[in-house]
Order: C-alpha cells, then sequence, then structure tokens
C-alpha cells in the first residue's frame, strides 16, 4: 500500500518535472530565436569577421559566439536535469 | 612686312622730297681772285633748266665755294628776281645772313627756309653784300656757266655792271615741293563702328600732278598691320576712294588707319604722302535711338531705353544702367541678329541737378562698351511745413480736436517724422518737424504741386491738458487736394493709459505691427501707433468710450476688435496669416513600409515597399533608398501626391538593408530610416563551430599574445589531463584504450576543430595521423597479444 502510494507520487512528479522541461525548453528557445539577430548585430558592430581588431574585441567576439551555445546548453541541461533528477530520485 | 614696307614708302619720299641740285657750276679755274668791298654789290645769275632740270622747285639752299679774307666775314646772301635784260635788278625773294670764318675755301651753304618757289626757264640772281666790309674771296670760272654770268655795282645797286665772261663757282638746290592734302574722312576719329565690315574712305588732292594710287592701311592697337588695300585713283584735283575690310576679329580693342595717296607729276617724280595722323575706331556696339525723359524729379520712377547694332561677334549678355554714381541691372531684349533693346526702370537717387546716364554692355568675351552717355535734369522735391513759393502749395493739412463732447479745436505741439517719395519707394527723402509751441494748425507744402506723393510717417502731439498721444501711416497718397487729418487729444483727467500687446499663436509678439483706434461711436481716429520690440504699444483712451481697434501686421490677418478700455493692458493674438508658412511637414503624412518583418532571410529576394499617403500637404514627390551601411543598393521615386513605390531586392549576403524614404513638399526635404536584418540560415553563425572558427582566426594573428604555438600547447594540456583523467577516474590501464581516448581527442581537436598546429605541412592534420598510427598499432598489438 505505501509503495503504490510512494511510485504514484513519483509519477506525479515526473510527469510534472517533464512538463516543466518542456515548458523550459519551448521559451528558452523562443528567447534564443530573439538573441539570434542581436548577436548578429553584436557581431557586426563589433566587426568581428575583420581579424585586425584589438585584442579585447576578439574576446569579446569569442565571448558573443559562445552566447548562444551557451544558452541552448543552459536550457538542454536546465530541462534535462528536471527530468532525470526526478527519474534518479 | 609693315617695316619693308615704311622702309620703302620713307625712300619714294625722300626720294621725292629731299634736295635736288639743281643750277651750278662747279668747277673754277681761277681760284679765289674775286673780292667785293662793302660798296660793292655783286651777283650771279642762273636760269633754271640751263644745267639742271627745267623745273620749278622750292629753294632750300645756295652753296657758294669761297673764302674768308678776315675773321668773321659776314656775308648777306639774297635771291633776286632779274629784269627782261637779265639783270638783277628785280624783287628781292629771300635774304639769309651768315657769318662764316673759314679762310680755306670750301663750299659755304645758306639753308633757306622761306620755302620760296622758283619757276622753271626763269633767271634769277644770287646777290652778295659784305656787312662789315670784309670781302670774301669768291672762286669763279670764265664762261663756265651758260644760263648767267656775275654782276656787280659800285654805287649801291643803281646801275650795274656785266661781267659776261665770268661766273661764280655755286650750286643751286632745291625740292619740287609737290604736296598731297590728304584727309581721312570715315570712320572719324575715336568712332565706333557696330558693323563686322570696316569701310575706310579717303580723299586726296595733289598739288603738282596726277594721283596714281591709294593703299589704305589697318593696324591693331599693337601696331600689328591687319589690313592692306591698294587701289588705283586718277585726278588732279580731289578725288576720293575707298576700301572694304572684313573678318576683322575684335576683342574690344581699338584699330588705327591711314591713306597712302600717291601722285606722279609732269618730270616723272612721284611723290607719295600719308594723312598726317592716324585715326583710330573701335568695333562695337552703337546706339541708334534712346527714349528717356529730358527732365524728371528726385525719387521720381523713370524709365530708360536704348536700341542699339552690335557686330555679330559681339553678343551682349548684360547691360547697367549707369545713372550718375549708382548702377542699376538692365534688361536686354534682343529684336534681330545684330539689334537689342536696353531698357531699366529706377527710382531715381536722392540729389538734384544734371545727371549723366548710360547703359554699359557686357559682352559674352568678357569685354565691356559703355554706349552714348546723357543727361537728364533731376528737380528737387521738398515736404515742408508751408512757406513761399514754391513750398506754398498745401498737401496736409493737421488740426486738433478734443475727445470730448463738444470736439474744441485745441492747439498742440508736435513731433513728427516722414518719409516721402515719387515713385516706388526704393528713393526717398526724409522730413522730421518738431515744433514746441502748441499750434492749432500745422500745413505741409509740397513741392512739385503737381505731383501725388507717397508717404510713412508718425505723429506724437500733445497738449498741456491732455496727454501725448501718436499718431502713424504707411504709404499714404497725397496730393495737392490737401488731406486734413484731424487728430485728437484726450484731456488728462479722463483718460488712461492702456498697453496692447499684440502676439502670434505661438505667444512670440509681434513687433511693427499697426494699431489703428478709432472711436465706435463716430470713426474718429484717436491714434494709430507701431508696436515695439516687444509687441506693445500704449494709448491714451477714455475708459467711458468704446473703441475700435483695426491691428495688421504683415503675415498675419488683420484683426478688429472693439473695446471699451477699463483695464491698462490688453493682449491681441493674431491668427495665421493669409501666407502661413507652417513648418510641421509630417502633418497629414501617413506611410506603410514593407515587408513588415524586421529579419530576412539571406540569398532571398524581397519586395521592398513604401506607400505613403497625405491628408494635408500636397506631396511633390517621394520615394526611398535601399542601402546598407556603405553602399546604395537600390533607389526609386515617384513624382506624385503619395502612392506606392517598390523595388524587388535580393538580401544576399547583407547583414543589413537599411531604407532612407522621404517625401519632398515646396522643396522641403523630410526623410526617416528602417533597417531590416539579415541572417544566414544555412552555416553555423551560432554555432559552437563559429567559436572555434573565430578562435583560430584571431590565434592566427595573435590575441593577446596566444598564437597557434601555444594554443597547440594549450590543447595538449587539455587532451593530456583529460586522458589522464579517464584513465584515473574509470580505470583504464590499456595502452589501445589509452591511446584510443588520446586518438579520439586528438581527432577532434585537429581535425575538427583547427586547434592544433601541423607540424608537417606535407601530411594533413599530421598530428591525427601519427595518433592513428599509434592507436592502430596499440590494437594490433593488443589483438595479437
Amino acid at each position: 500500500m505505501e509503495l503504490e502510494y510512494i511510485m504514484h507520487k513519483k509519477g506525479q512528479t515526473l510527469f510534472m518535472a517533464i512538463i516543466f522541461a518542456v515548458a523550459i525548453y519551448m521559451f528558452g528557445m523562443l528567447f534564443i530565436n530573439f538573441l539570434m539577430p542581436e548577436v548578429t548585430t553584436f557581431r557586426v558592430d563589433m566587426g568581428c569577421s575583420d581579424i585586425s581588431i584589438s585584442d579585447g574585441a576578439k574576446l569579446t567576439c569569442l565571448i558573443g559566439d559562445i552566447a548562444i551555445p551557451y544558452g541552448i546548453w543552459l536550457i538542454i541541461s536546465t530541462a534535462g536535469g528536471l527530468i532525470l533528477a526526478r527519474l534518479v530520485l | 612686312m609693315r617695316i619693308l614696307l615704311t622702309l620703302l614708302i620713307s625712300i619714294l619720299l625722300i626720294s621725292s622730297s629731299s634736295a635736288l641740285l639743281f643750277e651750278r657750276l662747279e668747277n673754277g679755274n681761277d681760284p679765289g681772285d674775286y673780292a667785293n668791298s662793302i660798296n660793292v654789290e655783286s651777283a650771279q645769275t642762273f636760269t633754271i633748266g640751263t644745267v639742271g632740270s627745267n623745273q620749278s622747285f622750292i629753294l632750300t639752299s645756295v652753296s657758294l665755294f669761297a673764302r674768308a679774307t678776315t675773321v668773321n666775314n659776314n656775308l648777306t646772301l639774297t635771291i633776286r628776281e632779274t629784269n627782261s635784260t637779265g639783270y638783277p635788278v628785280g624783287n628781292n625773294l629771300t635774304s639769309l645772313n651768315k657769318l662764316y670764318n673759314q679762310t680755306n675755301a670750301t663750299w659755304i651753304a645758306f639753308n633757306f627756309t622761306s620755302n620760296i618757289t622758283l619757276t622753271r626757264g626763269t633767271k634769277y640772281a644770287i646777290h652778295l653784300t659784305f656787312l662789315d666790309g670784309n670781302p670774301a674771296n669768291w672762286q669763279n670760272n670764265t664762261n663756265g656757266y651758260g644760263g648767267g654770268n656775275v654782276f656787280y655795282s659800285q654805287d649801291n645797286g643803281t646801275t650795274w655792271l656785266n661781267q659776261s665772261n665770268l661766273d661764280w663757282i655755286f650750286r643751286v638746290y632745291g625740292n619740287l615741293g609737290a604736296n598731297i592734302s590728304i584727309i581721312l574722312l570715315s570712320p572719324s576719329n575715336n568712332s565706333v563702328i557696330s558693323s563686322d565690315i570696316v569701310n575706310l574712305v579717303a580723299s586726296a588732292n595733289p598739288s603738282n600732278g596726277n594721283l596714281t594710287n591709294a593703299t589704305f592701311f589697318l593696324w591693331n592697337s599693337t601696331g600689328t598691320l591687319i589690313g592692306l588695300n591698294r587701289t588705283t585713283v586718277t585726278g588732279t584735283t580731289t578725288n576720293t576712294t575707298n576700301a572694304s575690310f572684313s573678318g576683322i576679329s575684335n576683342n574690344g580693342s581699338s584699330f588705327k588707319w591711314n591713306t597712302l595717296f600717291c601722285s606722279r607729276n609732269n618730270s616723272g617724280f612721284s611723290l607719295c604722302n600719308f594723312a598726317a595722323s592716324n585715326f583710330t575706331f573701335r568695333i562695337g556696339s552703337q546706339e541708334i535711338t534712346n527714349i528717356s525723359n529730358l527732365t524728371t524729379y528726385e525719387t521720381e520712377s523713370q524709365s530708360f531705353f536704348v536700341n542699339f547694332s552690335s557686330p555679330l561677334a559681339l553678343i551682349p549678355v548684360s547691360a547697367d544702367l549707369l545713372y550718375g554714381d549708382s548702377s542699376y541691372t538692365g534688361t536686354i531684349t534682343q529684336t534681330s541678329a545684330n539689334n537689342y533693346n536696353l531698357s531699366a526702370l529706377i527710382d531715381i537717387p536722392i540729389g538734384a541737378g544734371s545727371k549723366t546716364w548710360l547703359f554699359s554692355v557686357t559682352y559674352g568675351n568678357g569685354n565691356m562698351q559703355n554706349l552714348s552717355s546723357h543727361t537728364q535734369v533731376v528737380a528737387p522735391i521738398n515736404l515742408t511745413l508751408c512757406s513761399s513759393d514754391p513750398q506754398n502749395i498745401a498737401y496736409y493739412n493737421l488740426s486738433f480736436k478734443n475727445e470730448t463732447a463738444a470736439q474744441q479745436n485745441v492747439p498742440a505741439i508736435l513731433s513728427s517724422s516722414w518719409s516721402y517719395w515719387l515713385g516706388s519707394g526704393t528713393s526717398n527723402k526724409t522730413l522730421t518737424f518738431i515744433n514746441s509751441t502748441e499750434n492749432f494748425a500745422y500745413t505741409f507744402c509740397f513741392s512739385p504741386g503737381n505731383k501725388t506723393v507717397t508717404t510713412s510717417y508718425s505723429l506724437i502731439y500733445d497738449n498741456a491738458e491732455s496727454q501725448q498721444r501718436t499718431y502713424a501711416a504707411n504709404d499714404e497718397e497725397i496730393t495737392n487736394s490737401t488731406t486734413q487729418k484731424i487728430l485728437y487729444l484726450l484731456p488728462t483727467s479722463e483718460g488712461i493709459f492702456v498697453t496692447f500687446q499684440v502676439i502670434n499663436v505661438a505667444e512670440q509678439a509681434v513687433s511693427g505691427a499697426l494699431i489703428n483706434v478709432t472711436r465706435t461711436s463716430d470713426g474718429v481716429n484717436v491714434g494709430a501707433s507701431l508696436t515695439d520690440a516687444a509687441g506693445s504699444a500704449t494709448f491714451f483712451l477714455d475708459p467711458d468710450v468704446s473703441y475700435t481697434f483695426v491691428v495688421t501686421a504683415e503675415g498675419y490677418e488683420d484683426f478688429t476688435t472693439t473695446i471699451t478700455p477699463t483695464q491698462t493692458s490688453y493682449t491681441i493674438t493674431l491668427g495665421s496669416g493669409a501666407s502661413q508658412q507652417a513648418n510641421d511637414y509630417s502633418q497629414g503624412i501617413s506611410y506603410v513600409i514593407k515587408p513588415t518583418d524586421r529579419v530576412l532571410n539571406n540569398d532571398t529576394t524581397y519586395n521592398f515597399n513604401f506607400t505613403l499617403s497625405s491628408s494635408f500637404w500636397e506631396v511633390d514627390s517621394f520615394g526611398f533608398i535601399l542601402k546598407n551601411r556603405t553602399t546604395i543598393l537600390a533607389s526609386t521615386s515617384q513624382a506624385s501626391n503619395g502612392g506606392t513605390v517598390s523595388v524587388n531586392l535580393n538580401t544576399g549576403d547583407q547583414q543589413f538593408i537599411i531604407m532612407e524614404y522621404f517625401w519632398i513638399i515646396d522643396g522641403n526635404y523630410t526623410n526617416a530610416t528602417t533597417t531590416w536584418s539579415v541572417y544566414r540560415l544555412t552555416d553555423d553563425q551560432f554555432s559552437v563551430m563559429r567559436f572555434f572558427t573565430d578562435l583560430r582566426a584571431y590565434t592566427s594573428q595573435g590575441i593577446f599574445g596566444l598564437n597557434q604555438t601555444s594554443m597547440t600547447i594549450i590543447v595538449f594540456i587539455i587532451i593530456f589531463f583529460i586522458t589522464g583523467f579517464a584513465s584515473f577516474k574509470y580505470g583504464i590501464t590499456s595502452p589501445a584504450a589509452v591511446s584510443g581516448i588520446l586518438f579520439a581527442l586528438v581527432a577532434i581537436f585537429d581535425v575538427g576543430l583547427g586547434m592544433i598546429a601541423n607540424p608537417v605541412s606535407s601530411v594533413t592534420n599530421f598530428p591525427t595521423v601519427i595518433i592513428g598510427v599509434i592507436f592502430i598499432s596499440a590494437l594490433v598489438r593488443e589483438a595479437l597479444n
């Protein structure tokens, strides 16, 4: 009896975690879409295509380049972490 | 060419006008034998044509071969006519005294300037006397000359003895004295020719001989001969001839001309002469007619008209009327190929007297020419308080009344300033009249008394009982039908000062606005004043009376209101005038821009369009320009009051598309911009790969000292630690497994990310290859084991 109760509760939290994870993924990807033109603008304004820019500008460009991948990784890891945490725990 | 010709002419002239040797006996056979005393007169007769040419000539000199017997022999030589028998007793024609002291025998010349003519075939005598009694030794010849001989007289010329077998050594010189009187007729000296063809006309009258030819010479201003025309002429009296020259290039400078006439006398001698001096002329415009008034008045509008002809090569491009010391722009009208009208309308400037006016024409080649000058007499105009003639024709009578029910006539002091003119007002005269003594009336007279005068004036008037009031008027016409102006004064006890401030809808003060105040009941004008810089004007008004205020200002609609001035200040707001100048050219403008997405795809053709409509303004044209940050990609426009303009453009590799859209209203350009971003969908612009691509590019140039070598070292350290961690963490000790992990990491960093420098450029991705070989070797070794 107690085990079923525990199993039902765990299943519900997992279901909720999946929903949250999907929501986080959806909104995250939507947000990433808005970031993309800004990254393009950032790259154009910084002149990242020009290798003669200053070292500081280059470093800034590298940080901007990693922004989107980092954001995607963040979203996926958050969503995945939510699901995995419920599965493991 | 000119030099040679001049030399030839000089030779001709010299040959015909220099002294010639006519009669002479030049060799003696009895030297120095004949002496004269003071009481002895002697003479040598000679007949023209005996030895020399038998023709009349002008005596120039006589030479005798003699020697002085003492120092300073004083000899008088006279040319004398002879009688019918050849005796030297006729009239003296000319005489010359000479002092000489030459003791060696030589030719002694007596040069005559009296220009006497000795007639051909006639006998004359060379008559000698000694003033101081000192004789001369004269070389002589026995019967050496056949046209005369020596005579002498010992009784002071009463009787003469004929020494028929004796002749003196003598020479008689003369010139033919022929002359050609030449008159240059046309063009006259310092004249202007308005034709491209120059016709030179001259006449000649030979004094001796027949005319043979005439050569016309034409030089430019630098003395270069530019034209030569030789014609044949005949006649022994006045003969007029001419020659034409065409195609003369003209730059506005002057030309000189003269004519060389030649004649030949019966003896075959030729004589050529120029006119005494060259004539100068210029090719330019010539005034044909002019229309203007001979008299005028100051400030009066006057028109000036000139019709002129101009050579075809000279095209007038502008003209100015020079009137006195002033210059005014004129108007040119071409009536035919070489005929033009000039006109100008001006207000005569201040200053009476005789004024000179002319039109100054500027040609297309930059040269200028003043046409004929003319004179116009300017009479003065005068507006003053009336006095004696001519200031006795009343134009404006000013009187004062009380602004009370009785409207009594009252005296007042007056301070006035006037500006008056007859024409348009660009030229005007002024009058300032101030009278500090109260008078019932002031009458202003104008001279000349038959003109209509336009005047702007301001009057300040008051008296001891009243407050000061002002009255002003602009551009009021007054004539000899006297304008009666009654101004009203309000006693101090019955009125208050009321200030009116005039502003516009933007609440800005309007200066220079004219406020005219009249009593509403009877229209009596109680004052008029211009607002000051603050837009204010103050009137002394009766607070119990209704007044009508009319405010006029340039650029605004007239404002009329009726007020009983119980307050001390009022504000009048002038509405937009008939010619409102709004500066909001966005008013009523609406537009739609497409595409509406702010982010576009690359390598995609879009239709960029701009739709504009205007509900307020009349749009002259509108359109847009598509560009990136540096280059214009496309543009379009349309000259209409609204509509749609569009352009299809492929975004290509552009990162931004900027649209600068605009519309033009009454020459006013209004624009704005909108921007689209273009991003690439098919590449790795937002992937981790972009990071490593940029990192690779930056390290190739160096970033904070980090280059490819140092990056390789960093990658090596990363590979080392990952391999070591994996081996330690998961207990991987197999060489094959470790080398497999190593190979995978090297492949990722080398082949995948290109972060490892290739030491062997001939082998692509050498680090991966060598680790791969090691990995395969370890695998094979482990499999065999």
